[in-house]
């Protein structure tokens, strides 16, 4: 009883250009202190997952006409690793918790959308912060193809 | 923009708390260290461009497109997890 007192208290409505008003709970509104590069000013985005799927809206709360799609990089790239740095962690107040997601770029061409490795949005599900963080020396890509040219070949020539 | 010029192991101060220091020169290329407070994120120039620049490509993806994408990877067998 309590929870669903807590929970139906804690509905935010917000605009968004995709799908008009949506009810997201409060619980799932990230506070991004820096913003995202080239979106500085943008501190609040909600998280919608995209039900059925391994991915999820990044959706800002003030700007309707700001979202992100994104993707659990494990999902394509099962061996992806990153060290956060504990400057990060401290930043993020990382206790145990930890999410990891990857910006999706989609492109008209689908087989040419990529992914942002080098730069994965960590988020703490327990304070609800996030950061978009920029691995040093890493071999990673901002534009990692979701699906390899080898793959591609593979599914032209089994395809039909 | 400041110019100064510096020699190796001399250093700039900026505000209170950063301080940049010139480490090695060698040919073209200068080594920099830079000590500044945690909260202040430090990167090449061209990686945290390469980062905007894929932040905007990658904001409010086009219904069509993601509808497009999303019948793809359908096809592929999408992991559920």
């Amino acid at each position: 009883m309590y929870k669903f007192i807590a929970k139906e208290a804690f509905i935010i409505h917000i605009q968004t250009s995709m799908w008009g008003e949506v009810e997201v709970q409060e619980k799932d509104i990230y506070q991004f202190p820096k913003g995202l590069p080239g979106f500085d000013e943008e501190t609040e985005f909600a998280l919608i997952p995209w039900e059925d799927t391994p991915f999820s809206y990044l959706q800002s709360v003030r700007e309707k006409d700001l979202s992100f799609l994104l993707v659990s990089p494990f999902t394509f790239v099962t061996d992806y690793s990153f060290e956060l740095s504990e400057v990060d962690k401290q930043e993020l107040e990382i206790a145990e918790q930890v999410s990891v997601y990857s910006l999706v770029t989609i492109h008209s061409q689908t087989n040419h959308s990529t992914m942002n490795l080098l730069a994965p949005v960590v988020l703490n599900p327990e304070k609800r912060l996030g950061k978009q963080v920029i691995l040093h020396q890493s071999i990673y890509e901002t534009r990692h193809l979701i699906w390899s040219e080898d793959e591609e070949a593979k599914s032209v020539k089994g395809g039909v | 923009m400041l110019v100064l010029s510096r020699k190796k192991g001399e250093s700039i101060v900026i505000q209170d708390h950063i301080e940049v220091t010139v480490l090695a020169v060698e040919g073209d290329t200068v080594r920099i260290g830079i000590s500044a407070p945690k909260h202040i994120d430090i990167f090449r120039q061209e990686i945290y461009a390469s980062i905007q620049e894929a932040n905007r490509e990658s904001a409010t993806p086009l219904a069509a497109n993601v509808e497009a994408f999303m019948e793809r990877l359908r096809n592929n067998g999408i992991k559920k997890d």
